[in-house]
């Protein structure tokens, strides 16, 4: 499809966009994301993390159609012969991969992951919804008709926006788009791929920034050792693949997890709390999507100025945020735990706020990537690990932080201080 | 909601490491298909939430908490460099999490049981099949009849036969029903 539209990103340069992704991001429900910060209230911290997910759904755009393209050019054959694909179907897949890409993003709540308490309970699953089911609600009913009756959808193309949400949706799964989900979300997604060079782009800080090329020109289909395919990289990309590892690592010590922009996801949790109150506390459900929509940043941020907020609105507003005062190492053991809990014990009186980088969001895990290996006359591949000594230091970060109000900050560390002396 | 805490999850987690893998360590798939079994057949919430992949159904909590539970003793993680995977087992501190969790386990031991008892020592491929077809069946929306599920099944996994999938779809049910 003809792409005669371009918009000039920081981090990409030149994102290039047909009518129908035009048409789409022109939509009222994809100019929300003008009004939701990608990383909440992070510019508390650094002060130029004010960007939005308007700009990170085309930069996952602009990576995810990359990764595919360099996938299909090495591995056509095995999709082929695996799959059934044909010419067509790619054509039609990559056109998949770019909307499920733009979209991804659709039902992010005001702030983005920080108020995402606050969605209601699944009656069904007993389970508070997800923002990639509001992403699929929204899909949807806001752009369903949209895709379905556009010009460039008419050749036979046959896209429906069912094929769409079934690369995000739980509920749904799609034998032409499960191969590529994991270009939106998987180990080596192109989510990830934008968000760490974006994040640190408007942070201000490197931390995030890892070969992306290299990575595009390695990635690949590898076999899992079970009879399937996932995606991987090959050999050449080893290195590039660390990278990308050791950024997330980076940014979720020094950004996401940083210990003051941390506790602002709990002061903003607690006002958004007291803003949704009419509605029992939580956002409204998706069954009711156009009230939903209609959260975004500037209702919060209105809300907030007209002092709604209660006590933690003022937090925010002040900035008078809950000091740290005590904390186990990122990789506790169950003695560092239990020292923990036994000091949270002597801090009650304070009111004392808990967090929990196992419950972050962006946490750092160090999951499992495959790596092709070459050198066998039967494709194989082994995982990172196999290969990346620097890859099998890092642990999955369990960190747990204990803080109180600011004004018992002082009195809270004497406790601590005589506990230890 | 979900009433599991941190303390439930990781205690059932090591519950289920300890059962499976007492006399033969696992892969890390086959603990995800075990969770996700205990989860989705066994009807036991176990706090994670489950994607489906061209691998089956997977959980990052998941992978990153088996991570935890590794630095907390409860189960060990080993890289086996010859067979290109990692193994996982019961850790010196397995009993002391699993009583962190005590009442929860006890209160659903027998649907927790049931289903590790039968699926204990099937291959990772047996396994993978039967996680899907469960998933399939418990979270899919538009599938109403066996043949429906069978069929989606082999589209998504290609690599499996379809006497195997019927045959198999007619374990899983059991197992979901019982």
């Amino acid at each position: 499809m003809d792409e005669r539209y371009s918009v000039r990103d920081a981090v990409h340069g030149f994102v290039k966009l047909n009518q129908l992704e035009w048409d789409i991001i022109n939509s009222t429900c994809f100019q929300r994301l003008r009004r939701v910060r990608q990383l909440g209230w992070t510019d508390y911290v650094y002060p130029g993390a004010m960007h939005t997910r308007f700009e990170h759904s085309l930069g996952v755009m602009h990576v995810a159609t990359r990764l595919f393209d360099s996938i299909v050019n090495k591995d056509r054959e095995i999709l082929r012969s695996e799959h059934q694909f044909n010419d067509a179907g790619f054509e039609r897949q990559r056109q998949l991969v770019r909307l499920a890409a733009l979209t991804h993003d659709l039902g992010h709540a005001p702030f983005s992951h920080a108020g995402e308490e606050l969605f209601p309970i699944n009656k069904k699953t007993n389970r508070r919804y997800k923002h990639e089911e509001y992403s699929a609600f929204i899909a949807q009913s806001e752009i369903g008709d949209l895709i379905k009756n556009h010009p460039l959808n008419k050749n036979n193309t046959g896209l429906a926006v069912d094929d769409i949400v079934s690369f995000f949706s739980p509920s749904m799964v799609s034998a032409d788009t499960i191969v590529w989900r994991e270009l939106i979300s998987g180990q080596m997604d192109a989510d990830r791929m934008d968000y760490l060079l974006r994040d640190a782009h408007h942070a201000g800080v490197t931390y995030g920034r890892y070969d992306l090329d290299r990575l595009v020109e390695s990635i690949c289909l590898c076999p899992d050792g079970e009879g399937g395919m996932t995606v991987g990289v090959d050999e050449s990309g080893l290195h590039a693949v660390e990278g990308l590892i050791i950024a997330r690592y980076m940014m979720f010590t020094q950004v996401y997890y940083h210990k003051t922009r941390s506790i602002y996801d709990y002061h903003y949790e607690m006002a958004l709390a007291e803003l949704l109150e009419k509605s029992k506390g939580t956002f409204p459900e998706p069954a009711k999507i156009k009230d939903y929509i209609a959260w975004d940043d500037w209702k919060v941020l209105g809300k907030l100025a007209n002092g709604e907020g209660g006590e933690h609105g003022k937090i925010i507003c002040d900035r008078e945020h809950h000091r740290l005062v005590c904390w186990t190492p990122e990789v506790p053991s169950s003695e560092d735990i239990a020292e923990f809990e036994s000091k949270a014990k002597e801090l009650e009186k304070f009111n004392p706020v808990v967090r929990d980088a196992s419950k972050s969001w962006y946490k750092f895990s160090n999951e499992e990537i495959r790596v092709k290996t070459e050198n066998s006359s039967t494709p194989k591949s082994v995982p990172l690990a196999n290969r990346s000594s620097v890859v099998n230091g890092l642990e999955t970060i369990n960190q747990k932080r204990l803080y109180v109000p600011h004004c018992h900050q002082k009195e809270a560390q004497k406790i601590i201080m005589s506990g230890r002396g | 909601m979900s009433i599991i805490t941190d303390d439930v999850r990781r205690a059932l987690v090591t519950y289920v490491i300890k059962f499976v893998g007492d006399t033969r360590p696992i892969g890390k798939k086959a603990a995800q298909k075990f969770v996700h079994l205990v989860e989705d057949a066994g009807k036991v919430q176990t706090g994670y939430d489950f994607t489906i992949y061209t691998y089956g159904p997977f959980s990052r909590a998941l992978d990153s908490e088996l991570d935890s539970l590794n630095s907390l003793k409860a189960i060990t993680v080993t890289y086996d460099k010859n067979r290109s995977s990692f193994e996982i087992g019961p850790g010196e501190d397995a009993d002391k999490i699993i009583s962190r969790g005590d009442a929860y386990i006890s209160e659903n031991k027998s649907a927790i049981d049931r289903i590790l008892s039968a699926l204990k020592g099937k291959s990772g491929l047996d396994l993978e099949l039967y996680s899907t077809l469960i998933f399939l069946k418990s979270h899919i929306d538009d599938l109403n009849t066996d043949s429906e599920v069978v069929d989606k099944l082999l589209s998504i996994k290609p690599k499996y036969q379809r006497n195997v999938v019927e045959r198999t779809l007619v374990e899983a049910k059991s197992l979901m029903l019982a």
